[in-house]
Order: C-alpha cells, then structure tokens, then sequence
C-alpha cells in the first residue's frame, strides 16, 4: 500500500503542476479592495479617461460557459501523457476565453438599435453633468486626462454601463480609485461600485430613444451620480457598518438576479450590499417597517418622475 | 502523506460508490416528475406534515474521473475548492420547512412542521408498479400523526466538475441533487414527486482561491434556486 502511494505520489506532482497551470484563471483587477486612506478629504480632482467614449454592453448570462466537450488524446509514454495534459490546459483556456467572448458578443446585440445615439455620448459630458449635482456633497472638479492634478485628492473612474436583454434597465460597474498626492499606489482607495436601476415599466426602446435618448442621458447621469456618491461616502468612513450575510433577491430589468451579500444601507428606492468579491452594490429594492411608512410620508409628487432625490438612508 | 493517502481513501470510495451506482442503476429506473395531485393539498385533504432528510456535507464532485489515479488528480488538483467546500454549511436550508409550511397554510392545508430530521434510508423498501415511494413511510402516519408528508430530500450539495478521466471537461459549478415528494401515509402513492438536479457557474471567473466569491455566489444562488424549485410547485 505505502509503494502504491508513493507511486501514486510521484505520478501526480508534474500532472497536477500541468492541470493547475492549465486551467488556471488570471485575476483582475476589478476584485482588488484596498483599504480606504485614513484622513477626511475635503476636495477633489476627477481625471477624465484617456477615451472619451462611453462603454456600453449587453448583459450576459455565462451559465452555459466553461463547457469543454474536447476529446483528449493520450500520448504513448511519460512524455506523452505530460505534452497531453499540456495541450489540454492550453485548449480548454483558449476555449473557455472564446466562449465568453462569443457570449458577449452575442449579448452586445441588443445595442445595435441604440448604437448611434450611444456613440454620441461622451464621458466627459457625463462627469460634468454627474459632478453639478455634487455627489456626497464635496466638491469635485474634473481635470483632463493629461493634466497634472494640483488637488490633493485625484479620482479616477472607468464607468461601463450594460442593458438588460429586454431593454428595460440600465446597470453601471464604476471601477473607481482615489489618490491622495504623494501617496504610493497601494495606499489608495480601489472598489468596484454597481448600480442596478429600476427597470421601465414599458416600451423600453421608444422611451430610451425619444427627444434624442434624453432618458438614457439622464439614467446614465443618475448611476454615476450615485456610484460616486457611495464610493465618496465609503472613503470618507460613512459605510463602515455591515450586517448580517444573507442571499439577496432583486429585479435587473424582467430578470429576477440573486446576489450574496452583506446589508450595508437602505433608503427609499434600493438596499445597498457588499457583495462576497468586495463590490459596493445599489440594488432596487423597496424598504420595510419604519423605514417603508417614513418613505410613503416624504414620496415625491407623482409626476416627480425617477430622477427625484432619495430621501435620507438608513 | 496524511492528506494523500485521505484523497486515496477518497479515491477508492469514490470507485466503489460508482461502481455500486452503476450496478443499482440496472435494476431500478429513476422515478419520474409527478405533478402536483391538487386534491391533495385542499382544506380538507386532512393533516400534512413537512419534514427533511438529513442535510448532505458540502463537498465538491469529480463524475468522469473514473479511475482510482485520475479521481486522486482531480481531487488533488481542487484541492483549493474542496478545502473550501469543506467551510460551507448548508444553513440556508435550515428555514425551508417553516417556508414550505406557510405555502401549504396559504392553500388552508393543516400543516404540521416535523422537528425531527428524517432518516430516509432507515425506512423500509417499498416496492410497486406506478407512482409510489421506494421507501415505505406508512409506519410514520401514527408516529406523527399526519396523513401525507411533504418530504425534502436534499442528497448531493456542493461543487462539481466534471471529468474525463485526468482532463476538466468542464469549469467548477455549484451544484444540489436530491428530490421532493409528497406521499400519502395510507398507501405510500406519490402524490407529488420534484426530481432536484440544478447546476449555476461563476459569474465571471471562478478560480479565486482561497475563498472562492465567485463560486461561492453561485453556490448560494443554486440554495435558493433549489428552495425556488421545491416552493413553486405546491403554491397555488
């Protein structure tokens, strides 16, 4: 038995070393957290991305991805076995990032009727329109790409927005990193921040097209406004507190999602989580108890419409 | 060489419990969907109890690594994913009883909630042609003094990949097997029968060691996709 183990043993090391090179993933950046500098800041730059295009993307469903159906052939011997496992690793990497392409590519589909308003709208527009309602009520001014920053706080955001495949809802993931100057890069603030905005409840294609795709102007605003306001807020210590982990349900367009995550705040439209990967996520999400009857007593007017301001959270 | 000869230990069980899967699997074919005897959940279709088996362990699943070697490679090479399997528990389950109950009082069901856990395998056989349960849960009619029990049995809970042979044919899923039934106590007729069998992939990538979110994510969304599949049914 012990003879066998060691054979065992000895086979494995190299086929294993192969398997975990193999199918193994690279990590990016977007599941990095680092801890928020310590001093309150009191004003921003925000540096304005080298492309002023804003990036758009269909939502994709990767459920039926990372199904490799190669047929392996064995080399004869040690050796072939070894180059065997190899070739494998290779393929089902290369496989698998096919596959997700395709199914990206696939889910951008749903942009096409949309694509030629999408083109005319630009990052910087959007910071400008974002920072005049002064997220987290500190200001910020926005700095070309290339220009030095004199302040002593520096934001950077890569903002890419996503539809739902049934054109009813918008979603941002702001990947934002703060800066203090002087400071090395690890001493930072980094987090991935999603919005999911409450869907439209009808003909979403006309609605975000009229009068020139004002609403997706004003939807793609209102997520950036609040992706920064939380990543503000969080760096500045005032979403410290977490709650208890719990499976959270919401609404992404018609699609019910499920996330795992940890209460961080509610207010009147949505529940804000951290999610297991470190993101800040703003979910629509209606509030119960105390908080429900406080949100009926101060709703807006009706015709307020969606891009009212939220009343206080909790 | 403790952990070694465990995954061959491992590797070995695995063998025969596919080999003894294999052998049953000629003699008995699974038992099919049965829709939902509406009648049987009506005001007066006398008392229900709700009652689960045994909760599984979270583990992660290698079907495909046939052989004694390639099953002690892939368990060696998700090493990283089963040590964290081994930090999950299946508590979100804990509620579904209680769940299932508030369904059935919705439909002016009597319920009862059975407390105890259910040692399905300690039932005997039961063996007829058409819908019936393959244990015999008669005898729990006067223990627990209902006429029909919703049973949830829960019996694979975890991850798997699957395998041909050495190779990965597949990323790493969250996934739960297992079957929920409703049997009548007089008869042992299934009256409702859910084969549970779901499967939910990372979102993104799913090789994040030590702590695995992305996987982790899916394996409590396949939790509530698997509650989804056990409520859905039996509401009205």
């Amino acid at each position: 038995m012990k003879t066998l183990i060691t054979l065992l043993r000895g086979s494995l090391c190299g086929a294993i070393a192969l398997l975990a090179a193999g199918c193994a993933q690279t990590s990016g950046p977007a599941s990095e957290t680092l801890a928020p500098p310590k001093p309150r800041p009191t004003g921003y730059a925000l540096r304005l991305a080298e492309e002023d295009k804003l990036i758009f993307r269909g939502v994709a469903n990767y459920d039926n991805a990372g199904l490799n159906r190669h047929g392996v052939l064995y080399g004869p011997g040690p050796i072939g076995f070894a180059a065997g496992l190899l070739v494998h690793g290779l393929i089902v990497n290369s496989t698998r990032e096919s596959e997700k392409d395709k199914i990206q590519v696939a889910a951008d589909q749903i942009l096409i009727p949309y694509r030629k308003t999408l083109d005319g709208m630009r990052y910087a527009e959007l910071m400008q329109r974002a920072l005049a309602t002064q997220p987290a009520a500190i200001p910020v001014r926005v700095i070309p790409h290339a220009a030095e920053s004199t302040a002593e706080w520096t934001i950077e955001s890569t903002p890419v927005f996503s539809m739902t495949q049934d054109q009813k809802a918008l979603l941002l993931d702001n990947y934002i990193i703060v800066k203090q100057a002087g400071a090395k890069a690890e001493e930072g603030y980094a987090k991935l921040i999603r919005v999911v905005h409450e869907g439209l409840p009808k003909d979403p294609q006309e609605t975000w097209l009229a009068d020139n795709g004002a609403m997706l102007a004003a939807r793609t605003t209102q997520l950036m406004v609040e992706s920064l306001d939380i990543a503000l807020r969080d760096l500045t210590g005032q979403l410290k507190n977490r709650g208890a982990s719990k499976t959270y349900r919401y609404m992404e367009g018609g699609s019910e999602k499920l996330e795992r995550a940890q209460f961080v705040r509610q207010d009147c439209r949505s529940v804000l989580v951290e999610t297991l990967r470190g993101a800040l996520m703003s979910i629509p999400q209606a509030p119960t108890g105390e908080l429900a009857a406080t949100c009926a007593s101060s709703a807006p007017a009706p015709n307020a419409g969606s891009d009212a301001p939220r009343p206080p959270a909790s | 060489m403790k952990n070694f000869a465990s995954v061959y230990r491992n590797a070995l069980l695995s063998c025969l419990l596919a080999a003894s899967t294999l052998l049953t699997g000629c003699i008995s074919a699974p038992q099919l969907p049965v829709p939902l005897t509406q009648s049987a959940l009506a005001p007066n279709s006398g008392k229900v109890g709700v009652a689960m088996a045994v909760l599984p362990k979270v583990e992660t699943s290698y079907p495909g690594a046939g052989c004694l070697l390639c099953y002690a490679a892939a368990a060696a090479a998700n090493a990283s994913l089963s040590s964290h399997a081994d930090t999950l528990k299946p508590d979100d389950f804990n509620t579904l009883k209680e769940e299932v109950a508030a369904v059935l009082k919705a439909r002016g069901v009597d319920v009862v909630i059975v407390p105890a856990v259910l040692a399905i395998k300690d039932l005997p056989s039961f063996s007829a042609e058409g819908n019936f349960a393959r244990k015999d849960f008669a005898s729990l009619k006067q223990k627990l003094g209902v006429d029909r029990l919703v049973v949830i049995n829960i019996t694979e809970l975890g991850f798997i990949r699957t395998y041909a042979n050495y190779f990965p044919t597949s990323d790493p899923k969250a996934y739960v097997v297992g079957q929920s039934f409703l049997v009548n106590l007089s008869n042992n007729a299934l009256d409702w029968y859910t084969p549970l069998d779901l499967q939910k992939g990372s979102d993104s990538k799913w090789d994040e060691p030590p702590k695995f979110p992305g996987l982790t994510n899916a394996y409590y969304q396949v939790v509530e996709l698997t509650k989804d599949a056990i409520l859905k049914p039996l509401k009205k």
